[in-house]
């Protein structure tokens, strides 16, 4: 089989196995991030706490809204960039 | 392919939870800490001094430096539910960087990615920084460029040669995770079952993470090889000779 259509099989497997692991799995789906929910609490085990970070977001909705506000211009930054180097051509001239 | 399909079948039955992502805030003691900002800086510097000759050298890298810049750094924020192991975690995206711009821009893209999540995403810690700009940004992207020009320099093709650089690039970055945290936090516990121990917990999570984060490093070098190739041979990734055929 050629390599690229090699490529596409798999990439189709794996999609079709994550979606698979998803709905089928045991594990349990509280989906918390780790970083909090793990991280600490092994260190907890060791007698290692957490801080508060320095720049504290709080309760509530801050942490979603400067989450969704640093996809948003980090997205940005991606597609003006991406469009900058696609757009230009070998030469430095722009399409 | 097999393997591959018989690994993820496997995963389905692998069922626990796993540990992920940055270093929070206060986790490493301050000796700890201190000492990783101190393995860390040299690489950074290093990283700031390739960034200025690059960007003085050719203008042409700067929008490739800020792509890079913006997929680390969103990349290293999102959280992704991992279905086999219930929890969520996150790619590193530093292989990529360290592909296409080299290993020490892939430091420096990271640290300043890290520095904004620690500041004003409560995303890892101002005092463990250092620690997490080693795993990440140190070992990820040295990791990913070695295996990478390794694959490559015994004739592995472009897409499956970043594959496992991306692979790498993702266990590495956790496993250093896992000695850093075992290092800080054993007290007088021996360092290198707690050192397993954490590095195991990471396994449900991030092998499936580092699968995905192989197709993702593999999917983008490809896509600028088809769009840009100059920008592959002027960073040494691809040989001019063999743009057409890699």
């Amino acid at each position: 089989m050629p390599e690229k259509q090699r490529f596409k099989l798999l990439y189709i497997i794996l999609i079709a196995a994550l979606l698979g692991c998803f709905f089928f799995t045991r594990a349990p789906r509280s989906y918390v991030g780790v970083d909090e929910a793990v991280l600490e609490k092994i260190a907890a085990e060791h007698g290692r706490k957490p801080r508060r970070p320095f720049i504290d977001p709080g309760e509530g909705d801050i942490l979603l809204f400067l989450f969704l506000g640093a996809g948003a211009i980090g997205g940005f930054m991606a597609g003006y960039y991406w469009r900058s180097i696609v757009d230009t051509k070998p030469d430095g001239k722009e399409h | 392919m097999k393997k591959v399909l018989a690994f993820t079948i496997m995963m389905h039955f692998v069922a626990a939870p796993a540990y992920a992502m940055h270093i929070s805030e206060g986790l490493l003691p301050l000796n700890w800490a201190a000492l990783w900002f101190a393995v860390a800086a040299p690489f950074v510097v290093l990283g700031v001094r390739r960034l200025n000759t690059l960007a003085k050298d050719d203008l042409a890298m700067k929008p490739l430096v800020g792509l890079l810049a913006a997929v680390v750094f969103i990349v290293s924020c999102m959280p992704i539910p991992v279905p086999t192991a219930g929890t969520c975690s996150h790619p590193c995206g530093t292989g990529i960087a360290a592909i296409l711009a080299g290993p020490l821009i892939g430091v420096v893209i990271s640290t300043v990615s890290l520095l904004l999540q620690a500041l004003f995403l409560a995303h890892g810690g101002l005092s463990t920084l250092g620690a997490d700009i080693v795993s990440m940004g140190v070992v990820g992207s040295f990791a990913g460029w070695f295996v990478f020009r390794g694959l490559r320099s015994v004739g592995t093709s472009l897409a499956l040669a970043a594959f496992f650089a991306g692979l790498a690039t993702d266990w590495g970055t956790y496993l250093t995770t896992s000695a850093e945290l075992a290092a800080g936090i054993r007290g007088t516990a021996p360092f290198w079952p707690l050192a397993t121990k954490i590095a195991l917990a990471f396994v449900p999570t991030q092998l499936p993470l580092g699968i995905l984060e192989g197709a993702m490093t593999a999917g983008m070098v490809t896509l600028l090889q088809r769009k840009r190739p100059d920008l592959l041979v002027k960073m040494g990734v691809v040989k001019e000779s063999k743009v057409a055929h890699a």
